[in-house]
């Protein structure tokens, strides 16, 4: 191909191969599909002389249009039907852009990288201002992903500011509940009153409850939970291996064919860890599903929804009203008055963001003697790491491209025992959420 | 795929009005035509094709020649065909993007996933190639896509040898620097 060039062409032009091969393999490939003259001609048809394909010649043109128009012939445009990529597409085309040069691949990851970071994070608010409502106006104009861009992202800091408070003061003990109110729901008494604990027995007790005399709201004994804290440390249940090592090592480029079968199998791996509560299956499984469906900057236009709301379980309103409700309390009449007022205080009943795929508040429900199912909403997750993973280091990609490490494992729950029906772990102590220093 | 030693039969076959040579001429070559046209940006390079070859068939009783030779005249037509196509189109909005056109079916059929890399490996030599001249540009694809000699490609376009060979060289080095802009290690 290049034995023509002379040899002060050819100096220091080693980049001219990879050059002159995108070309060869540009302009290779089947046979383009002849015009109908041409099949005509092939057919055993006369060659005909002259300008007979030209429109101004009538008898062709008719005899050219008895199977459709000829192509082109009108100078018409031609509408055609677009389909989109399939998946095997991105996989080829990843394994082409694994042989594309450094800076190209770089560039590539990093555009990958930070549309996915970006993306995250805009949905997330967690963006800087000016950056959220940037990007939150770009990706909202291009992608069906409802992004906050600015005054309501201040909504959506606010509740994420509340919730990472509520969080960080979840003690890790639960106060004692009094012998003379008695338990209710799925825990467990052992030994002596005063000394209950929450174990993995699936021996559940549903005592009956008593009426319960109560002189003066003031001066009611508040409910002791007992002390869970030894088993709420340490998960039953991992996350499989795939989440924390998808890509295993930071800076480098993943190979991208191996990564786009990877990643739909550790969704599947992930539903099919047992044990592992919905929310935590549902957001290791949305944030993996938008991976696969950034890992072409090109399909950005065609982005699933990511619904960070799976990452953000602890539905505080919900699942305070259902421990109450399990531990007999809330159905006494104060909590419900007193659980009001406090969730009035946080502005809760609004359903959290809209429009913003949060919702940390839940559809609050003061029907509290109505819920009788603890939601996996209890299990409380650290929503500032997990977050922090999952929108990765926007300002510190690494310098030689690929992708930040990707760790969902900081999405895990925090603490989860076992024994409490519709959890499928455990109730952290709560006598540090804001509402119960009245104890 | 040459035809090496069955050129010279195929080709008196096709003179000889066999509709089989015709198309055996057009299997053999069309491919690297329309992926000319395809990389110089050409709109409806298949139908460019088409006419190319149905004006080499009509003139084969007035060529004489090995098949490299052939092959060098019909990237000849097929040249003057896209300098025809250009000047056409400067008078004449296009009419769709043909970048759009690297996400469009593949109207006959074939490797789906090969076909989108084939076009998207055009529209990076297209890209690539922005910054040459027409002249720079139809040197380096000519001498690339269609293995043509610069004496063969100075008798397309019809310059000089050294014309060519100076249009070679600008080519090359600003083929260079838009390389070098990109950060390509070179």
């Amino acid at each position: 191909m290049l034995e023509d060039f002379t040899p002060d062409d050819l100096d220091g032009l080693p980049w001219l191969v990879p050059f002159a091969q995108d070309v060869r393999f540009a302009s290779r490939g089947a046979a383009p599909v002849p015009s109908p003259e041409l099949t005509h001609l092939f057919e055993g048809g006369a060659l005909r002389s002259g300008l007979s394909i030209d429109k101004g010649d009538l008898l062709v043109t008719a005899a050219s249009n008895v199977h459709g128009p000829a192509p082109q012939a009108a100078g018409l445009p031609k509408w055609r039907k677009e389909t989109p990529m399939p998946l095997a597409f991105f996989s080829t085309l990843l394994s082409k852009l694994a042989g594309a040069g450094t800076v190209a691949k770089a560039a590539i990851a990093t555009t990958t990288a930070f549309a996915t970071m970006t993306v995250a994070g805009a949905a997330a608010g967690v963006l800087p201002g000016p950056a959220q409502g940037a990007v939150g106006a770009a990706i909202n104009a291009i992608s069906p992903l409802n992004v906050p861009t600015g005054e309501p992202a201040k909504t959506v800091d606010a509740a994420t500011d509340i919730v990472h408070n509520v969080i960080a003061s979840v003690p890790t003990s639960i106060p004692v509940v009094p012998p003379s109110i008695p338990l209710a729901g799925s825990l467990t008494v052992e030994g002596p009153a005063g000394s209950a604990t929450v174990g993995a027995s699936t021996n559940v007790v549903t005592p009956t409850i008593p009426q319960v005399s109560i002189p003066k709201v003031p001066n009611i004994p508040l409910p002791v939970i007992p002390d869970v804290t030894p088993i709420l440390h340490n998960l039953p249940v991992q996350l499989p291996a795939c989440v924390k090592n998808l890509i295993p090592t930071p800076g480098t480029l993943p190979n991208p064919t191996t990564l786009v079968a990877q990643i739909p199998a550790c969704i599947q791996s992930v539903l099919a860890t047992g044990g592992l509560p919905v929310n935590v299956s549902a957001c290791v499984a949305s944030v993996l599903g938008t991976v696969t469906g950034i890992l072409s900057p090109a399909s950005i236009g065609t982005l699933p929804k990511l619904d960070v709301s799976a990452c953000v379980p602890l539905d505080v309103s919900t699942c305070t009203s259902n421990v109450l409700a399990a531990t007999g309390v809330a159905k006494m009449p104060f909590v419900g008055d007193m659980m009001k007022s406090i969730f009035s205080s946080f502005g809760a009943g609004a359903g959290g963001s809209a429009g913003t795929g949060f919702n940390f508040f839940g559809n609050f429900n003061f029907n509290v003697p109505g819920l009788n199912a603890i939601p996996s909403g209890c299990v409380p997750v650290d929503i500032s790491k997990c977050l922090s993973s999952v929108t990765g280091s926007l300002g510190s990609l690494p310098s030689g491209g690929g992708v930040p490490k990707v760790d969902l494992s900081a999405c895990m729950p925090t603490g989860l025992s076992s024994g409490i029906p519709g959890v499928g772990g455990g109730i952290p102590g709560l006598s540090g959420i804001p509402f119960f220093p009245f104890h | 795929m040459a035809l090496g030693h069955a050129f010279d039969r195929v080709l008196a076959a096709a003179r000889a009005d066999a509709g089989w040579a015709y198309e055996r001429l057009y299997r053999d070559l069309s491919p690297s035509v329309c992926g000319y046209f395809r990389v110089q940006g050409a709109q409806e390079p298949d139908d460019l094709t088409s006419e190319v070859f149905l004006g080499a068939f009509r003139g084969l009783a007035g060529f004489e020649g090995t098949e490299d030779q052939f092959s060098s005249w019909v990237f000849t037509i097929a040249h003057r065909r896209l300098t025809d196509e250009r000047r056409r189109v400067s008078h004449r909005p296009p009419l769709a993007d043909s970048w759009d056109d690297t996400y469009r079916d593949d109207p006959h059929g074939g490797d789906v996933e090969e076909d989108a890399l084939r076009r998207m490996s055009a529209a990076r030599v297209r890209a690539l190639c922005e910054g040459l001249s027409h002249d720079q540009r139809d040197v380096l694809l000519l001498r690339l896509v269609s293995d043509m000699t610069v004496d063969a490609v100075a008798e397309a376009l019809d310059k000089t040898p050294g014309a060519v060979k100076a249009l070679q060289r600008r080519a090359l080095a600003a083929l260079r620097q838009v390389l070098v802009r990109e950060g390509v290690p070179l």
